[in-house]
C-alpha cells in the first residue's frame, strides 16, 4: 500500500514527525521553509551513513561548528555493521563537546532549534534529529543601560539575548531559590521568554496567575515588552501601569527578592516586573548607595518634581485666569504686564508651548545622533529666544515650562503619564481654574486607588497602609534597618489574596 | 466581594462628616460654648445609636441591614432597600446642593451653578463606579490633605487666637442645648452608611465606630475652638466659619489661600457624593438584578442631579431637609431604630420557628 503523502508546509508542520528517510526529511524541511535562502543543508557521510547537517545562515559560529561538530563527525569511524542509531548514540554520549544537545522528533522542534542558532544532525535510517547548541549570531555586548542612568550603581544593563540576561541575574543571585522558567510566546515568532522569581518569596498564586495570563495571550509575534505588558496589566483604562520595566539586572534582583515576578523577553533589553507599585517610580539605585539623609532628601525632591511636572503649568494658568488674588501685588503686576504683551490667551499659549516642547523632546529621541546637537540649538533659539522676543509667548510661561521639563526628567519612568496629565491639567485649569484642577485630581485619585495588579493594590503601601514599608517611602532608612525585615509583596497590608504559600 | 479595612471606613466617614461642616453651618444663631457641648453630647448618643449595627455585624456577618430585611419577607426587604436607596439619593442631592451653593457664593468667577453640579456628579459617579475599595483608599489621601489644610490654616492665619474671643462667643444668645444636640445629630447622617457598608468592612467594626466618633469629636471641637478664638463675634455673620478662617491665611508669597482650600472642599464633595451614589446603587441593584451595575450607577447619578435641581427650584423642600427634627429623626430611625426592629422581628420569627 502506497504511503499517504502528507504535504507539509508552514501551517501544518508543528507536530509532524521527522521521518527516518533522509531524502523525505529534507524535502519536507525545504517545503516548510519555502526554500528560504538562509536554510543551509549540508549532506555528508558519517561513518558510512548518509546524513545531513542543517543550520540557519548567520546563526551559528563557524569556528565552533567546525571544531565541535564537523571535525569529530567527519573523522568518526564506527564498526562496519553499525546502525544509524549508533551515530546518534555517539553524538549524545561521546565526542561532541557541546553543553546544549537534545534529541528531537518533530519538525516543530527542528525549526525552532535551528532558528535559535542550533545545528541539527539527521541520519538516514534514524527518525528524529539531534540538535547541538553552537550559537554564533551577532549580539550586542553588555553595556551601560540607556535609561535608568545612575552614578553609584552597576553600569551593566540587559541586552537583547535572553540567555545573556539570565546569566547577568544569576551572577548576582547565587542561590538555588532563584528560578528561571523558560518558555515560548508568539505563534510565529516563538520568542523565548523567561519568568524569573524567588521560590521562597514569590507567592505561588501570583506566579500561577502570571503564567495563566501569559498562556492566554494569543500573539502572532512578540518583538518587545510592550506586546506582553497589556496581558499582565489587566486594567486598560488606568492612567498608570501596574507593570514596570527595567534595563538593570540589579534592580530586577532587588524586586525579585521582594517577591515580585520578572519576565525576560528575547529580543528586547527591557525586562517586565509585576506587580509594580506607584511609589517605586520614585526609587532608584542611587538612593540606596547614598547616605540615608541624602537618600531621603532626593526622595522628597522626586515627589515634588512629580507634582511640578504634572500640575505646575495647569496651576499657573488657573491662578492667573481665575485666582489672581493669590499672588502678591508685585508679582501680579509683573505677570500681568507679561501677559498683556502676548496675543493669545494664557491657556492657548500654555498648550502651544507644551506641544512644542513635546515635539522637541520626541525629535530629540528619534533623530540621528550626528544631528543631535541641532535640536538643542533649534529648541533654544526657536522657543527660548525667538518666541519670547517676538511676543508670541510670555517669559514667565517659559520659566514655568523650563521647570516642568526639568522636573519631568527627574522621574523619567512616569514620562508618559506626566505628558498627558500636563495637557489635561492645562485644559482643566484654563476652563475653570483650581476647581477644574480639583476635579481632574479627584478623577486621578479614584483611578489610581482602583488599580490592582494580580491582587496587589497599586497605591500600597500608602493605601492600604503598611507602617513597616514607610521606612522606604517617607524616608530612606539605612540598610541595617531595611534589610532586617524586608517588606515582601505578600505582606503589604490589605493583601489577602495571597496566603504566604510560597513555592516551598 | 471587595472589602475595606476599618481604617478606610474611619477616614471615609470622617470626610463625609467633615464635608457638612465645610459647606454648611446651621449654628449661626447659637454660641460656640453650646455648640462644643452639643458636639460632645451628640457623640455619646451616636455611640448608642451604632450599637444595633455592631450587633448585626457580629451576629449576621456579611449582611447589610436591607439584606437582613429580606429574611423577614421579600416585600419587606424591597421596601427597606428602597427606603435606604431613596435616603442616600436624597443625601447625595443635598450634598451636591450644599457644594454648589458654596462654590457659587465663594467663587462666582468659576462658571455657573449647573456646570459645578454636573461636573461634581460626573466625578462622584466615577467614584461610585470604581467601587468602595477605591473610595476607601482615596479617603486616606483626602483626609491627610484635610489635616494638612487645617495645619496650614493655623500656621498662616493672620489673626491671633484670643481667649477673649472665646469668652465673647460663649456669651452670645443661643438655642437651648437640646435643639443644638438635635441639629448636631442631624449633621451626622454618615452613620446611616454603616447600615449598608457592613458587608464591605473587613474586620473590627467596633474599633472603626469608636475611633471614628473619637476622631470626629476631637477634630470638630478643635475646628470650633479655632474659628471661635480667631473670629470671635464675627462667626455670627459668617456663612461657613472655617472657610472664613481660611480666607485670613496669608504668607509673603501667597496673598490668599482660599482658592487652594477649595481644592480640598472639592475632593471632599466628590468622595461624599460618590459614597452616597455607590450605596444607593447597591440598594437599587438588589431590586433590579438584571441591569448592569454601570447603568445603575449612571441612573442614580442622574437622579441625584435631578434631586439637586429640584431642591434649587424651591426653598421649601430644602428648608425642610435642614430642619433639625427631620434630619436627626431620620438619621436615628435609619441608623438605629429600623435595624433594631429588623433584628427583633427576625429573633421573634426564629423563636416561633423553634
Amino acid at each position: 500500500m502506497a504511503d499517504k503523502i502528507n504535504f507539509l508546509d508552514a501551517t501544518n508542520y508543528s507536530d509532524a514527525q521527522i521521518p527516518s528517510d533522509l531524502t523525505q526529511s529534507l524535502i519536507d524541511l525545504r517545503s516548510i521553509m519555502s526554500n528560504s535562502s538562509d536554510l543551509m543543508i549540508n549532506t555528508v557521510t558519517i561513518s558510512g551513513h548518509n546524513s545531513a547537517i542543517i543550520c540557519c545562515e548567520g546563526m551559528v559560529s563557524t569556528d565552533s561548528s567546525t571544531e565541535l561538530i564537523f571535525h569529530p563527525l567527519m573523522n568518526l569511524k564506527l564498526p562496519q555493521y553499525s546502525k544509524p542509531e549508533d551515530v546518534f548514540e555517539y553524538i549524545q554520549k561521546y565526542g561532541i563537546l557541546t553543553f546544549d544537545r537534545t534529541t528531537i522528533i518533530t519538525f516543530g522542534q527542528l525549526i525552532r532549534f535551528i532558528m535559535s542558532g542550533f545545528v541539527a544532525v539527521l541520519v538516514n535510517g534514524a527518525s528524529g534529529a539531534i540538535v547541538l547548541g553552537v550559537q554564533g549570531y551577532d549580539k550586542r555586548g553588555v553595556s551601560e543601560p540607556t535609561t535608568e542612568v545612575n552614578v553609584l550603581g552597576a553600569q551593566d544593563g540587559f541586552v537583547e539575548t535572553v540567555r545573556v540576561n539570565m546569566s547577568l541575574i544569576r551572577r548576582r543571585m547565587k542561590t538555588p531559590l532563584l528560578k528561571f522558567d523558560l518558555f515560548q510566546m508568539g505563534e510565529k515568532s516563538k520568542t523565548d521568554v523567561c519568568l524569573v522569581y524567588m521560590t521562597d518569596k514569590a507567592p505561588k498564586k501570583l506566579v500561577n496567575q502570571i503564567k495563566n495570563s501569559l498562556n492566554k495571550a494569543s500573539l502572532e509575534v512578540v518583538l518587545s515588552s510592550g506586546y506582553v505588558s497589556p496581558f499582565l496589566e489587566g486594567q486598560p483604562l488606568s492612567v498608570f501601569s501596574g507593570v514596570s520595566t527595567t534595563q538593570r539586572p540589579d534592580v530586577l534582583c532587588a524586586k525579585v527578592n521582594e517577591g515580585r515576578v520578572a519576565l525576560l523577553i528575547d529580543g528586547t533589553p527591557f525586562a517586565l516586573i509585576a506587580p509594580s507599585l506607584f511609589i517605586e517610580n520614585f526609587q532608584t539605585v542611587d538612593d540606596y548607595s547614598n547616605r540615608p539623609f541624602y537618600g531621603t532628601y532626593i526622595r522628597w525632591l522626586k515627589y515634588f518634581a512629580f507634582i511640578l511636572a504634572t500640575v505646575l503649568p495647569g496651576f499657573y494658568v488657573a491662578i492667573i485666569n481665575f485666582h489672581p488674588e493669590m499672588f502678591t501685588h508685585t508679582l501680579l503686576l509683573n505677570l500681568i504686564s507679561s501677559k498683556l504683551m502676548t496675543p493669545y490667551s494664557l491657556t492657548v499659549e500654555a498648550l502651544i508651548i507644551t506641544i512644542l516642547y513635546e515635539i522637541m523632546r520626541e525629535a530629540g529621541i528619534r533623530l540621528p545622533r550626528v544631528v543631535g546637537a541641532a535640536i538643542g540649538i533649534v529648541g533654544g533659539l526657536v522657543i527660548g529666544e525667538a518666541a519670547v522676543s517676538s511676543g508670541l509667548i510670555s517669559a514667565p510661561l517659559l520659566i514655568v515650562l523650563g521647570l516642568t521639563a526639568s522636573s519631568s526628567f527627574v522621574i523619567s519612568g512616569l514620562n508618559q503619564q506626566t505628558s498627558i496629565l500636563r495637557i489635561v491639567y492645562i485644559l482643566a485649569g484654563g476652563l475653570s481654574g483650581l476647581y477644574g484642577i480639583a476635579i481632574v485630581t479627584a478623577f486621578l485619585i479614584f483611578n489610581v486607588c482602583d488599580m490592582e495588579t494580580f491582587g496587589i493594590q497599586y497605591m500600597a503601601p500608602l493605601s492600604p497602609f503598611t507602617p513597616k514599608a514607610m521606612r522606604d517611602v517617607f524616608v530612606r532608612m539605612g540598610f541595617k534597618k531595611l534589610q532586617s525585615d524586608n517588606v515582601k509583596v505578600s505582606t503589604l497590608n490589605g493583601v489577602t489574596r495571597y496566603d504566604d504559600n510560597t513555592q516551598k | 466581594m471587595k472589602k475595606i479595612s476599618y481604617g478606610q471606613v474611619i477616614f471615609l466617614l470622617f470626610i463625609c462628616r467633615v464635608f457638612r461642616t465645610l459647606t454648611f453651618n446651621p449654628f449661626r444663631d447659637t454660641n460656640s460654648g453650646v455648640l462644643m457641648w452639643s458636639i460632645l453630647i451628640s457623640t455619646v448618643l451616636q455611640m448608642i445609636i451604632l450599637l444595633p449595627l455592631f450587633y448585626i455585624y457580629n451576629k449576621h456577618p456579611g449582611k447589610s441591614v436591607d439584606e437582613l430585611a429580606f429574611g423577614i419577607s421579600k416585600p419587606v426587604g424591597y421596601i427597606i432597600t428602597a427606603v435606604y436607596a431613596l435616603y442616600f439619593i436624597l443625601l447625595a442631592g443635598r450634598a451636591i446642593k450644599y457644594f454648589t451653593y458654596f462654590m457659587t457664593d465663594m467663587f462666582p468667577s468659576i462658571k455657573n451653578y449647573y456646570f459645578i453640579a454636573i461636573t461634581i456628579v460626573i466625578v462622584a459617579g466615577y467614584g461610585a463606579f470604581v467601587g468602595v475599595e477605591a473610595l476607601g483608599r482615596s479617603s486616606i489621601f483626602i483626609s491627610f490633605i484635610f489635616i494638612a489644610m487645617i495645619i496650614v490654616m493655623i500656621i498662616t492665619a493672620q489673626g491671633k487666637m484670643e481667649k477673649i474671643n472665646l469668652d465673647i462667643a460663649v456669651q452670645n444668645p443661643a438655642d437651648d442645648i437640646f435643639s443644638c444636640v438635635l441639629k448636631e445629630l442631624g449633621m451626622n447622617s454618615e452613620l446611616t452608611t454603616f447600615a449598608l457598608l457592613l458587608p464591605y468592612i473587613k474586620s473590627d467594626i467596633k474599633k472603626a465606630g469608636f475611633i471614628l466618633l473619637g476622631m470626629k469629636l476631637v477634630v470638630l471641637e478643635v475646628i470650633v475652638f479655632i474659628y471661635t478664638t480667631l473670629l470671635g463675634d464675627y462667626i455670627k455673620l459668617a456663612r461657613i466659619p472655617l472657610f472664613v478662617v481660611g480666607s485670613y491665611s496669608k504668607t509673603k508669597f501667597i496673598e490668599r489661600f482660599d482658592a487652594l482650600y477649595m481644592l480640598e472642599w472639592t475632593l471632599c464633595a466628590a468622595l461624599t457624593v460618590g459614597l452616597f451614589i455607590f450605596l444607593a446603587s447597591k440598594g437599587i441593584k438588589r431590586m433590579i438584578v438584571r441591569v448592569k451595575d454601570t447603568y445603575i450607577v449612571l441612573g442614580v447619578a442622574l437622579v441625584c442631579l435631578g434631586v439637586n435641581f429640584l431642591l434649587s427650584l424651591s426653598h421649601k423642600p430644602f428648608d425642610m431637609m435642614l430642619d433639625k427634627w427631620f434630619t436627626s429623626i431620620l438619621m436615628i430611625v435609619l441608623a438605629c431604630i429600623l435595624p433594631s426592629l429588623i433584628l427583633l422581628v427576625l429573633k421573634a420569627m426564629k423563636t416561633k420557628a423553634e
